[in-house]
């Protein structure tokens, strides 16, 4: 699992709620677009794939740093190896524009961040549930 | 009254007068036939009479116009007899219409011999007895005029010549019988009587030669000239009011139709040779109105009116008729047409240049000679610039147009500059044309009178001009013609103006129009993105604070004690409903900002998915919610419909006295075009005073804890109905429950399932 968020605080607290609901799934942290495109890409910093791997679900904000959230989804979708990579939007915008933009590029959940913990930690066990134990993944190349 | 005629038309010597004459009971006789035909041409009338009366009935000495039996009787009975009131009152009977006339009105002479008009004249003897009447009659009203009476008074006096001529013919002849057998004697008499015959042949003439002169006098008033074509001979005679109305001396004309036809304008020859052809192949009337160019060149109006005559085989012997002078009534006519059709263009829109044209060659049709010239003064108020001027050369409109006004700027220029008419009679001598006489001159222009054209308020909007190729001094009737024209056009022009200001003054709004929407647009989207960044950075934060605050309250509940859990638990509280708020107000300005497409949306549906989305709050507080049956379909925007209804029953449900339970009823209600949604509750109820207030944003009635909320969502149902284009209210009291409404536009489309 992949994560992309840029605040620390929610970071921290969705850490906190993955582990609360008992995902074992290791989470990498990367704090903006450009990074997360390296890192999907293989390029760079993140040349090594064996330490590196591509992740079985992107969890992607949308309000990130050099590059948005859309832009990643936009540029993950045109990659041929990379395209059917579940992507699960998870963000502070309840924006219809937003939202229909991602759905509209590709994305296969959008999720809002909600502010109080419980259902927060709900959330994630919901999400843990479905996109990794339920979910058939996709082969990526 | 009838008894009174009858004793005065059986007046003994009278009758005995009548008798003497020998006249009754004799057949027709061609000098009173032609007089009765002269009189009918001449007054226009179809029945004319030489009528004597005896004292049973009125015998028809010459009767034109008579219908069957009575034409062959040649007599009437005095029941049918009009002239029997003549005679017995030895005046004039002038009836216009006898079936109005007291004396007349039941007289069977209108029925049986179509008599509707009489004028009758006594037929008086020399011994002072009235033996009949000279009449004319028409079959239907008129008026006659002083005229026809002096007319027909003069055909009654050239009756009585012939009367009496007969008489004397009628003695002689007797004479002759009676003394044939003494032929001296007789001869001596004969040559009395011979002289006799001839005095009263001189008298007649001399009063024929005096009826003709009465005849001549009476055209002449009535501005009529008399013409008599003999086609035979191909000749032509005109009275002499009639070279008048050509513009000639009597004498002057040559009798031939060539110089006759040489004087008609060009431009009505053709038609008045159709007519004249059509008149004289269908034997019926010639009438046409056409001008005639005098010898001078100017122009005039007359109206020709005339008929031809024919011999027994059919063929036209001769034309004869009268002229009249309508150049007058012609000129207004044109004028007035000419005025009524600029108006028309200007209130259609037509182009200025196209309308003061109009003007122009309305004023020059009713002067041959005239040239008009119409400019228009700038906007910078110095130039005059070309109006219109449809007969000048062009060369001399290039010359003039685009000059500058001035104290001594031929009369145009000149007239502009002082806001005053400027008459030049005589362009080669006059100063003001100093600068401006060659190309004047060699354009062959020797006249020019010109008006300032001026607007309501007296500022000068152009000239208005006449020219003419020799000296000229103009009349009050020329002054009449340019003050209207020049009114004409300073109408059309101003008008033009208002035009161009308004088009300029729209013009100028649509583009303030198009540059505040741009400038809204500008702010519309700054607005976005400023909610953009509150929704995603605003509640990050507050994600935090509440997130650490409960993670603090979970793994550190043994670290804290009960005032340290107090103050988490409101960190939470706190975050939850600044959260709460930021929401409120995203959806709040979302609503103002977003575009809202209505369509048919089923408000059962509508009330229905809003508890759904209550459920919880609707058991948590022990609710009862009761909506009648069929809701009927409105026309909304279904997001927004739902969130308003949403609001409004969460509203419903909560503000209740502790311990109560909500109790809501939901029905609708028929109001004109639209549909009114009512939610009753029996909550704490509204005062007046804040009935309104409370849709206002942020606005509350009560604190935080007795009721929480963020005080937006009855803003957002009222906002939300705006942008619908329906509306929201509530009727409350105090402690009475609150029954809110809104109202929307029904469906009628019956599209929606």
């Amino acid at each position: 699992m992949l994560l992309i968020e840029d605040d620390p605080n929610d970071v921290l607290l969705l850490q906190r709620a993955f582990r609360k609901a008992g995902a074992n799934t290791p989470m990498r942290v990367l704090n903006d677009g450009q990074a997360a495109v390296d890192y999907l890409a293989g390029q760079g910093a993140y040349a090594d794939r064996a330490m590196h791997p591509l992740p079985s679900l992107l969890l992607l904000d949308l309000k990130l740093p050099r590059k948005s959230g859309h832009e990643v989804l936009e540029w993950l979708r045109a990659q041929p190896a990379l395209k059917r990579l579940p992507v699960v939007l998870l963000t502070s915008s309840k924006e219809p524009m937003d939202i229909n933009r991602a759905y509209e590029l590709g994305a296969n959940s959008y999720l809002v961040k909600p502010v109080a913990f419980a259902e927060l930690l709900s959330m994630t066990r919901t999400l843990e549930l479905y996109w990794l134990q339920l979910n058939e993944a996709p082969t990526l190349h | 009254m009838s008894n009174d005629v009858l004793s005065l038309v059986c007046n003994r010597e009278r009758l005995a007068s009548l008798r003497s004459l020998n006249l009754l009971d004799t057949p027709a006789t061609e000098a009173f036939d032609r007089l009765a035909r002269l009189a009918a041409r001449i007054l226009r009338a179809p029945a004319v009479f030489t009528s004597l009366v005896d004292e049973n009935r009125q015998f028809f000495k010459s009767c034109l116009g008579l219908p069957e039996p009575w034409a062959s009787w040649r007599e009437a009975p005095l029941s049918h007899s009009f002239c029997q009131h003549v005679v017995a009152t030895n005046q004039p009977l002038i009836v216009n219409d006898a079936r109005v006339h007291p004396l007349l009105r039941a007289n069977p002479a209108i029925r049986d011999l179509n008599i509707i008009a009489y004028l009758g004249v006594p037929l008086t003897m020399p011994d002072g007895q009235t033996i009949g009447s000279f009449c004319v009659t028409d079959s239907v009203p008129r008026v006659w005029s002083q005229m026809d009476i002096d007319t027909v008074r003069d055909f009654a006096a050239s009756v009585m010549s012939e009367i009496e001529l007969h008489a004397l013919r009628g003695r002689l002849e007797s004479r002759i019988a009676q003394q044939a057998d003494d032929l001296g004697r007789t001869h001596l008499k004969l040559d009395a009587s011979r002289a006799e015959v001839q005095a009263g042949h001189k008298r007649a003439e001399a009063t024929l030669q005096e009826n003709e002169q009465r005849l001549r006098l009476a055209l002449r008033a009535g501005q009529m000239g008399i013409y008599d074509w003999d086609l035979v001979n191909d000749t032509v005679v005109w009275s002499e009011e009639h070279a008048h109305l050509f513009g000639m001396k009597p004498g002057d004309f040559d009798g031939r139709y060539q110089t006759f036809a040489q004087r008609v304008h060009p431009e009505d020859l053709s038609r008045i040779d159709q007519a004249m052809a059509a008149a004289r192949t269908d034997r019926r009337l010639f009438q046409e109105e056409f001008r005639i160019i005098w010898p001078d060149s100017t122009l005039h109006w007359v109206a020709g009116q005339g008929r031809f005559f024919y011999d027994d085989d059919g063929r036209a012997l001769r034309m004869s008729g009268v002229v009249r002078d309508i150049d007058a009534r012609k000129r207004i006519e044109i004028l007035l047409s000419g005025e009524k059709r600029v108006l028309e263009m200007t209130a259609e829109g037509a182009a200025l240049g196209d309308i003061l044209e109009a003007i122009a060659r309305n004023l020059e049709a009713l002067s041959s000679d005239t040239l008009c010239s119409i400019l228009l003064l700038d906007t910078d108020g110095v130039h005059l610039r070309h109006g219109a001027a449809p007969s000048l050369p062009q060369a001399y409109n290039r010359t003039i147009a685009g000059v500058a006004i001035g104290p001594r700027v031929g009369s145009c220029g000149t007239a502009a500059y002082r806001n005053q008419p400027v008459i030049v009679t005589d362009i080669s001598t006059d100063p003001l044309w100093t600068d401006y006489r060659a190309p004047a001159l060699s354009h062959g222009l020797r006249a020019c009178w010109s008006m300032p054209i001026r607007s309501s308020d007296d500022q000068v909007l152009g000239t208005f001009a006449l020219y003419y190729r020799e000296t000229r001094t103009p009349g009050p009737a020329d002054f009449e013609l340019i003050e209207r024209s020049t009114h004409l056009a300073g109408i059309a022009i101003a008008r033009k103006h208002a035009e161009a200001a308004l088009h300029d003054l729209t013009h100028k709004l649509e583009h303030r129009v198009a540059e505040r929407t741009a400038e809204l647009a500008e702010t519309n989207a700054e607005l976005e993105s400023f909610s953009y960044t509150v929704s995603h950075d605003l509640r990050a934060p507050l994600r935090a604070v509440q997130g650490l605050a409960q993670a603090l309250q979970e793994d550190y509940a043994d670290a804290l004690d009960t005032v340290g859990r107090d103050y988490t638990q409101r960190l939470i509280t706190a975050a939850e409903r600044m959260d709460g708020l930021i929401l409120d107000l995203l959806a709040y300005s979302r609503l103002t900002r977003a575009e809202l497409t209505a369509e048919a949306v089923d408000l059962g549906a509508v009330v229905q998915r809003a508890r759904e989305q209550l459920a919880i709050d609707i058991v948590k507080c022990k609710a009862t919610i009761k909506v009648k049956k069929s809701l009927p379909a409105v026309v909304a925007h279904p997001a927004t419909l739902l969130q308003v209804v949403t609001n409004l029953i969460a509203n419903a449900i909560k503000f209740v006295a502790p311990g109560v339970r909500p109790e809501v009823n939901i029905r609708s209600e028929q109001r004109g075009h639209g549909v009114r949604l009512w939610v009753e509750d029996n909550g704490i109820g509204i005062e007046p005073e804040h009935q309104e207030r409370i849709f206002r944003v942020f606005e509350r009635l009560h604190g935080i804890e007795n009721y929480p909320g963020t005080g937006i969502g009855l803003a957002i149902i009222r906002k939300g109905m705006e942008r619908m284009g329906g509306t929201a209210g509530v009727e409350s009291a105090l402690g009475q429950g609150s029954r809110f409404w809104i109202e929307l536009p029904q469906d009628r489309s019956n599209t929606h399932r």
